[in-house]
């Protein structure tokens, strides 16, 4: 099999393997905790900034939920990556340096 | 420490608690049967040679003949390897471990590998005679051809010139000369146009014209008509291109040959200069890469043919050609001879090439049948080559039927020292069995702590401090669970904890593939090296991690946090300043019970004394922990002065030692657990005194410098009023608390400042004063404290020294008695020459680990050094309480700095990628994820923990191994062919 599209050594490739693999996991749990609402994540949601406005209980389980979705999407992402790297890793196994 | 008496006989105590028992035995062995013996002991690895022929050089040795063969044949094999590597045959290494071959095995692989080393050499100088023809052949075959191609072009020109001769070019635009015509010219470059003008000077310097360098551009009209004559330069002593136009009979010769390409520039201009233009130099590069004809190096050379005339300048040429090592070729004047010549060339290099193949081939089947087998050679000749070393260690007999080695053997292997023995001497053949007898000795024996690949992480931390003294207990055993946790403390994160565990899972799990993988990289050999030791580390930091609820800075609440909110919901609802805060009140919002298991969560959020909380929290529990260890190793101390049987240590040193610990920083740790078991939020009354509320709970650090102060303090927290007094966290708060202080501290220092300095002092003050007045005016106290200070002082400095000089007199004494009779004497024999005489040399070489100087039965006692070790020791301990215990607090400081390192990334780094929304926001969640996660592993992995891993050694070298541990040993190092396989092998690739 020859070098198909080689942008990636095995050293490197492994490093972003494991990278995704971590990605994944980490990001599907950190959504999984977003959805269920722990509040230990609350101080990572964002409000716009006005003094006046309070974010009322609503708008606070939509924007858990929206992150949870957020963190959901990157680690759905981060599978494409893993595929990606995986192949890469496969067929690149020539080392450069 | 020290004062060990050499214990005798004992049970035998498995495990890695002490090192193992050693005893000095002595060898005999048959002369026969001694090389199987020792190849027997090698394979077993247990048993230690001591060189008994110090005194003779190694060139003096008995078997150095043997030891010489093998260097022969290693040197032979290695020429074989390199030879077999050159041709880039895969060797075959299986790694299998062959016997040690017998002596008479020996001559036969001698002179298999001289065979084959012959064998080579011979192929290997024919191959390179060949090659060497081969490429001379080449160069000549080029020179041909390239001349070919001069001489022709010269010969056209005569033709062209001849035709030409009416033209009338004006002087300007003529060409300098038109050799080769316009075309040729024109890509003729700077280079060639003065050569071209050596060749028109060089003719005119013939016609005895004068000429000057700058006529080379102002060629005169004459000169060309000259040049044109000059044409027939071609003519030499053989007139060959006979022009019978000429005028003039020029006697032009020349000499053709090779030069490197970058030489050719140099050359050029010497050629000029040396010869004043005289000779024409033509050149041309050849296409292909030659190999040079003695490096066999690929260059790039250029075929020259230079002309010129007369004996002299040829000399001069040859001269020349010389130092700028050209190969000069001779080349044939007649085109026709060229020609035959050219043929026989490539005839002879056809059969060459035949010939070459045929070597190589033979080359290659000789070392694809070397290649096999050279791998096992090597094993097989160093064996031989350590054990004839071995062998040189041995005394000999008188009668030289015998040789006697001394070793050191573990007791508990000697039955299997004693089998590899009987198994040596039955395969050698000999009748007599071999001995070994055991003797008794004074010198320390080496320490040899038995590992395996899990306790050898761990017991190399130890070792790298220092050996342990001979049967001293071992910190590997306690290491192996206090150096991983202490690390834990300060690298507590969950999140992290799980990353080195997974790597050094995967160091484990994938053990033996990257172990033949043989990487080189020096860091990854450190940290796989490591990986038992970092397996554990991960393991414990998952544990405190939990304990500390702490992943990537962020908690779980698995159980419900014992904390509710208190804050009506009317006051949550109403828009408040950003900068406010909410308060818990723990009265209102604390359940009563604790959460089940490490941190309550609500911590985690509570950002605005979260730290005060976790810092209270972390000093306390490291200040537990380091007066834990250090209690623990004092204990340990214990347990070696019992083994050593040393009273006087435990009397003076441990008791005393434990009593100073135990009056300061044990009820420290006392105060501290009690604080955290009866202050609470609420009001109480806590032994007895009215506890107002969390602002009155004592303040330890503050009150521990009240006790040495021991100043006056309020009891209880409130007046009898029942208002709350005033600094309420100062009072003391149980009944008597200032009189145990006093008695804590008293004792305390009557264990040691009064030691170290009060004890001239007060010796000197007490003196004065009872000449003076008396003691009067000294209240009933004092006296008593004086005294006792008085009393203690001399105790603890003179009473081990006192009764050490006591035990070493009556030694001295039993000595004096037994020495007529001395049995621990070794034979020696002394070799050289024909009047044999054997030498009773009495051990009286110095201990290796001879202890402090005072160990007993050694010369007299030396007062000022006990005195000297002993208040050196004592400060050290005394300072090094209160310093190591503040060095435990290393344990908060850095357990503090990893989880905010984390939280400021958490909050700086991945906390951004939360501010974006919708599909922008997971592209970034992608992105910042990926440095966060780097972050991670580089900054809070692999760069905290490489610091946690350093202090966590200086605590368990410094804080901990200081309150026991002697490391004054020396390494058992047996011999083994495992061993010293490994270490060539080791040193081979690193070459």
């Amino acid at each position: 099999m020859g070098k198909l599209c080689p942008l990636l050594g095995p050293k490197m490739s492994a490093f972003c393997m494991v990278m995704s693999v971590w990605g994944v996991i980490f990001l599907g749990i950190l959504g999984v905790f977003f959805y269920i609402q722990a509040v230990t994540l609350f101080p990572d949601l964002h409000f716009s900034e006005s003094h006046e406005h309070i974010p009322s209980a609503a708008e606070i389980e939509d924007k858990y939920h929206e992150k949870a979705n957020q963190c959901w999407i990157a680690a759905g992402l981060y599978l494409v990556t893993l595929i990606g790297v995986f192949w890469q890793n496969k067929y690149n196994t020539t080392q450069i340096l | 420490m020290g004062d060990y008496v050499t214990p005798g006989e004992e049970p035998a105590q498995p495990g890695i608690y002490r090192s193992e028992q050693m005893c000095l035995a002595q060898l005999y062995l048959q002369s026969d049967a001694a090389y199987q013996c020792v190849a027997e002991l090698g394979e077993l690895g247990l048993v230690q040679f001591r060189d008994l022929n110090p005194d003779v050089s190694s060139f003096q040795r008995k078997y150095v003949n043997e030891v010489r063969r093998c260097d022969e044949m290693e040197r032979k094999l290695r020429y074989l390897e390199r030879e077999i590597k050159k041709d880039q045959i895969p060797m075959l290494d299986t790694g299998e471990n062959p016997d040690a071959p017998l002596p008479r095995e020996m001559i036969d692989l001698e002179a298999t590998f001289e065979k084959l080393e012959n064998e080579l050499r011979e192929v290997n100088k024919n191959e390179e005679t060949l090659k060497k023809n081969f490429s001379e052949l080449t160069e000549l075959k080029h020179i041909l051809r390239k001349t070919q191609t001069f001489f022709e072009e010269v010969d056209h020109d005569r033709w062209r010139i001849l035709e030409g001769r009416g033209n009338s070019v004006p002087d300007d635009e003529r060409p300098l000369i038109d050799i080769g015509g316009q075309s040729d010219l024109d890509n003729i470059s700077g280079g060639d146009i003065s050569r071209m003008a050596m060749l028109k000077l060089g003719w005119r310097y013939n016609v005895r014209q004068f000429w000057h360098e700058d006529l080379i551009a102002s060629s005169e009209n004459t000169g060309m008509v000259g040049a044109s004559r000059m044409n027939s330069f071609e003519v030499d002593d053989q007139t060959r291109f006979n022009d019978d136009t000429s005028p003039l009979k020029l006697q032009l010769r020349f000499v053709a040959g090779v030069i490197q390409r970058e030489r050719l520039p140099a050359f050029e201009r010497l050629l000029w200069r040396a010869c004043r233009g005289n000779v024409f130099l033509r050149t041309s590069e050849i296409d292909d890469v030659l190999n040079d004809t003695v490096t066999g190096e690929p260059v790039n050379k250029c075929v020259f043919i230079i002309f010129f005339q007369g004996e002299q300048l040829k000399t001069k040429v040859k001269k020349i050609c010389e130092g700028f090592r050209a190969t000069l070729y001779p080349c044939p004047d007649t085109p026709q001879e060229r020609r035959e010549m050219s043929i026989g060339v490539m005839t002879r290099i056809e059969d060459l090439k035949t010939v070459l193949g045929q070597t190589q081939d033979h080359r290659h089947r000789v070392l694809v049948a070397a290649s096999k087998n050279v791998r096992m050679w090597l094993t097989k000749v160093r064996k031989i080559k350590s054990i004839y070393h071995t062998l040189n260690l041995f005394n000999i007999d008188v009668t030289q039927k015998c040789l006697i080695a001394e070793v050191w053997c573990p007791i508990a292997e000697l039955d299997r020292i004693k089998m590899a023995l009987k198994r040596g001497t039955d395969e050698s053949g000999s009748q007599v069995p071999s001995i070994l007898n055991r003797m008794e000795t004074s010198e320390a024996p080496p320490t040899y702590n038995k590992t395996n690949k899990f306790t050898k992480g761990f017991q190399n931390i130890v070792d790298a401090y220092g050996i342990a003294t001979y049967r001293e207990i071992n910190p590997a055993p306690y290491t192996m669970i206090s150096f991983p946790f202490l690390f834990a403390v300060m690298f507590g994160d969950l999140g992290h904890g799980i990353i080195m565990f997974l790597a050094a899972l995967f160091f484990i799990l994938k053990e033996k593939q990257l172990e033949a993988a043989r990487i080189k990289d020096e860091i990854f050999q450190t940290f796989f090296g490591g990986r038992y030791v970092i397996f554990l580390m991960g393991v414990f930091s998952i544990y405190t991690g939990f304990m500390y609820n702490d992943v990537f800075s962020k908690s779980f609440n698995l159980f419900g946090s014992s904390w509710q909110n208190s804050i009506p919901e009317s006051t949550l609802e109403k828009p408040l300043d950003p900068e406010s805060t909410f308060m818990l009140i723990p009265e209102l919002a604390y359940a009563g019970t604790p959460y089940p298991v490490g941190v309550d969560p609500i911590w985690n959020v509570a950002e605005a004394n979260k730290l005060s909380f976790l810092n209270s929290l972390k000093m306390k529990m490291s200040v537990i922990f380091g007066i834990t260890q250090m209690v623990f190793g004092v204990l340990l101390s214990y347990q070696n002065y019992i083994y050593f049987k040393s009273d006087l240590d435990i009397k003076y040193m441990f008791i005393p030692q434990m009593i100073f610990l135990g009056s300061i920083f044990v009820y420290l740790c006392l105060q501290i657990i009690v604080k955290w078991l009866v202050f609470g939020a609420a009001a109480d009354s806590v032994f007895g005194y009215q506890y107002p509320g969390s602002n009155c709970a004592p303040s330890l650090l503050i009150g521990l410098i009240n006790m040495f102060m021991m100043k006056d303090r309020k009891a209880g927290f409130v007046d009898e009023s029942g208002q709350q007094i005033d600094q309420c966290y100062l009072s003391t708060w149980y009944p008597g608390q200032s009189f145990f202080e006093t008695i804590f501290v008293l004792v305390a220092i009557a264990c040691v400042p009064v030691m170290l300095f009060g004890k001239p002092y007060m010796l000197w003050k007490a003196e004065k004063e009872r000449r003076e007045a008396g003691h009067q005016q000294l209240s009933y106290a004092e006296i008593v404290l004086v005294v006792l200070a008085v009393v203690q002082v001399p105790i603890m400095l003179f009473a081990k020294p006192f009764f050490l000089y006591k035990r070493s007199k009556k030694q001295t004494n039993y000595q004096n008695l037994h020495n007529h009779n001395n049995h621990d004497e070794s034979v020696r024999a002394d070799m050289n020459g024909d009047d044999v005489e054997v030498v009773h040399a009495p051990e009286t070489q110095p201990k290796p680990a001879g202890g402090h100087g005072h160990g007993h039965g050694d010369g007299p006692l030396d007062m000022a050094d006990t005195m000297v070790y002993q208040a050196i020791h004592t400060i050290e301990f005394v300072l090094g309480c209160v310093s190591h215990t503040a060095s435990y607090l290393r344990l908060w400081a850095l357990s503090l700095a990893h989880a905010q390192l984390s939280d400021v990334l958490w909050t700086m780094v991945f906390r951004q990628c939360f501010a974006a929304d919708g599909y922008l926001g997971a592209v970034l969640t992608y992105f910042i994820f990926f440095i966060f996660g780097t972050m991670s592993v580089f900054i809070l992995v692999l760069m905290e923990g490489l610091s946690a891993f350093l202090h966590a050694l200086r605590l368990h070298w410094v804080e901990f191994q200081s309150k026991f541990y002697g490391g004054l040993g020396y390494e058992f190092a047996p011999f083994s062919f495992e061993k010293i396989l490994a270490e060539e092998r080791e040193a081979e690739e690193q070459l």
